[in-house]
């Protein structure tokens, strides 16, 4: 704060010393960024360097070591695991988009007052806590919940439908937890398209849904992979909804993460899936990326 | 269908009318139906956003003994059993001091960074904003476990500012985030403007700038808030069982059975992010949220 004072003190508003002044300014104000930095380095990246210690290390062997991936790699549940968690981010992602597109789209073709309100119902689960949105779902999958009273009131089904602690629930309830993370970077990409390049398309004989998918689609495609991989690097880093809308019943990496973390205290396989799971997230998201740039190029030169 | 245009009706008759007066029909009717699709896919978005908040709201109102759908009519009994219930209320109050401890020094952290990151330009500042953003991409469960490593290594015991500096870590994003969207949109020159008219710099900072950085700092401290408030995936690993949270708690108690006393906690967390997001709304409007 002092040394910003004097940076600030010195300028008068007159030529030369103006820039000296707002040099010598920048060159002081950039010290404001050192607290939250050197905490978020202390708190943040010294820990996860422990964790990454904690992966390449085991107990009785100098030095550092693969055998922890090794043996995580070569292991069928561990595989089996990776591969649902891999699964149902897809699933999820896939399901968040078909449901967010065109909501997205009627976004950008509806008045102030609808806006605000698709708005707001975005928001408002984003801020709501996990724990209270995974019980809703308990509550509404359960076997005295919503959907099964819906279903034996309507004579459609005899007993209940099994939903809870099943991995269709978890589906049903993770793609509603991600959905909006689906949405802002949608409703973004698209805002920014000019509505006008439909209607061109229209008033030059193509059909609504022709000008749709020709123009509006491919012009939102970062919005799409931004999205997707938003969906995706959520989906299959979450813990909650699985844990309790899966009840147990299956096993995901974060669960796994926990229960090797907590349960058995083998911090070696906790530390391990923990960067496993990051870097598959990476990839996603390094791929995404890389799928993101032939879209802005592709289709301008074609 | 849709009845034919008066020109379609002149046309009527000659071979190359009937053909026109079918595409044009056919342009309609793909035209409803492509917009009756995107209606009821968006519509099925929204109320499937909106469904669990209903519920849980509706749930907790039950006068019955369980969750159920129809409830057994309607009363606040739960509310009020809220305050019957000394655990709820012990870690009601510590998620509060949590929260606002973590937000007050995330804040002070935020608000001094997102001056640099706007005002002046150095080598490596995109690579120091993407730093400072980081904790918003990794997993917060994967962030519990390297800090439960990091102050089990270090020694110190688990306690309520373990847990309040570990929150910081992954909310102070936030508040850096919305204070240097509201510093883009504020003109250098009224700083200029208000030194030149005899402000000294504090005065400035105070009675100019900070006035100005307000919706933006309540909005990123608001968010920076509810994200503590609500943690549970880096509070398990750190809390420890004698510093439980009030979503530690609520965990337990949905795992244990369903109770609509849980419900009752849900719907007052409903309506504390209802106040974060209109609070938002009222400082910076939603749709520059979205752009944040």
């Amino acid at each position: 704060m002092e040394s910003r004072d004097q940076g600030l003190t010195l300028s008068d508003g007159r030529g030369t010393l103006r820039r000296q002044a707002g040099w010598s300014r920048h060159l002081r104000l950039w010290q404001l960024v050192l607290p939250a930095s050197l905490f978020l380095g202390m708190y943040f990246v010294v820990p996860l360097g422990m964790l990454f210690w904690w992966s390449v290390r085991v107990p009785g062997v100098s030095g550092l070591t693969l055998v922890n991936f090794q043996r995580l790699l070569t292991d069928a549940f561990f595989l089996e695991t990776l591969w649902l968690s891999v699964r149902l981010s897809l699933e999820v992602t896939v399901v968040t988009l078909v449901l967010g597109f065109p909501l997205a789209y009627l976004y950008t073709r509806l008045g102030p007052l609808w806006r605000v309100s698709i708005l707001f119902i975005t928001l408002l689960p984003l801020l709501t806590s996990a724990v209270v949105r995974s019980f809703a779902w308990i509550v509404i999958l359960g076997k005295l919940g919503l959907v099964n009273a819906a279903l034996m009131g309507s004579g459609l089904v005899e007993q209940p439908v099994k939903l809870l602690f099943t991995l269709d629930g978890v589906r049903i309830a993770m793609a509603q937890v991600q959905l909006p993370f689906m949405l802002l970077p949608l409703i973004n990409a698209m805002e920014q398209l000019d509505p006008s390049l439909e209607r061109a398309a229209v008033s030059l004989g193509a059909s609504q849904a022709r000008a749709f998918f020709r123009v509006t689609v491919p012009l939102s495609a970062p919005g799409v992979v931004a999205g997707a991989i938003l969906s995706f690097a959520l989906t299959i880093s979450a813990f909650i909804t699985p844990a309790m809308v899966g009840g147990g019943s299956f096993t995901v990496m974060p669960t796994l993460i926990y229960q090797s973390a907590i349960v058995t205290l083998d911090w070696s396989t906790a530390s391990t899936t923990a960067i496993i799971l990051l870097v598959v997230a990476l990839l996603v998201v390094w791929g995404g990326m890389a799928v993101a740039r032939r879209y802005r190029y592709g289709p301008s030169r074609a | 269908m849709p009845e034919p245009t008066p020109a379609a009706q002149g046309l009527r008759g000659s071979a190359t009318g009937r053909t026109v007066h079918a595409a044009r029909v056919r342009g309609r009717v793909g035209h409803a139906a492509f917009w009756i699709v995107i209606w009821a896919l968006g519509l099925t978005g929204l109320l499937y956003l909106l469904l669990p908040t209903l519920i849980i709201v509706f749930a907790s109102l039950t006068a019955g003994e369980y969750i159920a759908f129809p409830p057994q009519g309607l009363s606040l009994r739960w509310f009020v059993r809220l305050w019957e219930l000394p655990e709820v209320r012990v870690s009601a109050w510590r998620s509060l001091l949590v929260a606002l401890g973590a937000s007050a020094v995330s804040i002070g952290l935020g608000v001094a960074a997102a001056f640099p990151l706007v005002r002046s330009s150095f080598r490596g500042r995109e690579a120091l904003n993407a730093f400072l953003m980081s904790p918003l991409i990794l997993p917060s469960l994967v962030y519990g476990l390297a800090a439960l490593m990091f102050v089990s290594a270090v020694g110190i015991p688990l306690s309520i500012p373990v847990l309040v500096l570990s929150h910081v870590a992954i909310i102070v994003p936030y508040v850096i985030r919305t204070t240097a969207a509201s510093l883009v949109l504020l003109d250098p020159d009224l700083e200029e403007a208000a030194r030149s008219l005899g402000a000294n710099t504090w005065q400035t900072f105070l009675r100019v700038i900070l006035p100005n950085l307000l919706p933006g700092i309540a909005t990123g401290g608001a968010f920076a808030f509810i994200s503590s408030f609500d943690n549970l995936t880096v509070s398990l690993f750190l809390a420890g069982p004698r510093v439980e949270t009030l979503p530690i708690r609520l965990f337990a108690m949905i795992n244990f059975d369903l109770d609509p006393a849980a419900a009752a906690i849900s719907a007052v967390l409903v309506v504390v992010a209802f106040a974060v997001v209109l609070l938002a709304h009222w400082a910076l409007g939603l749709s520059r949220i979205v752009r944040l």
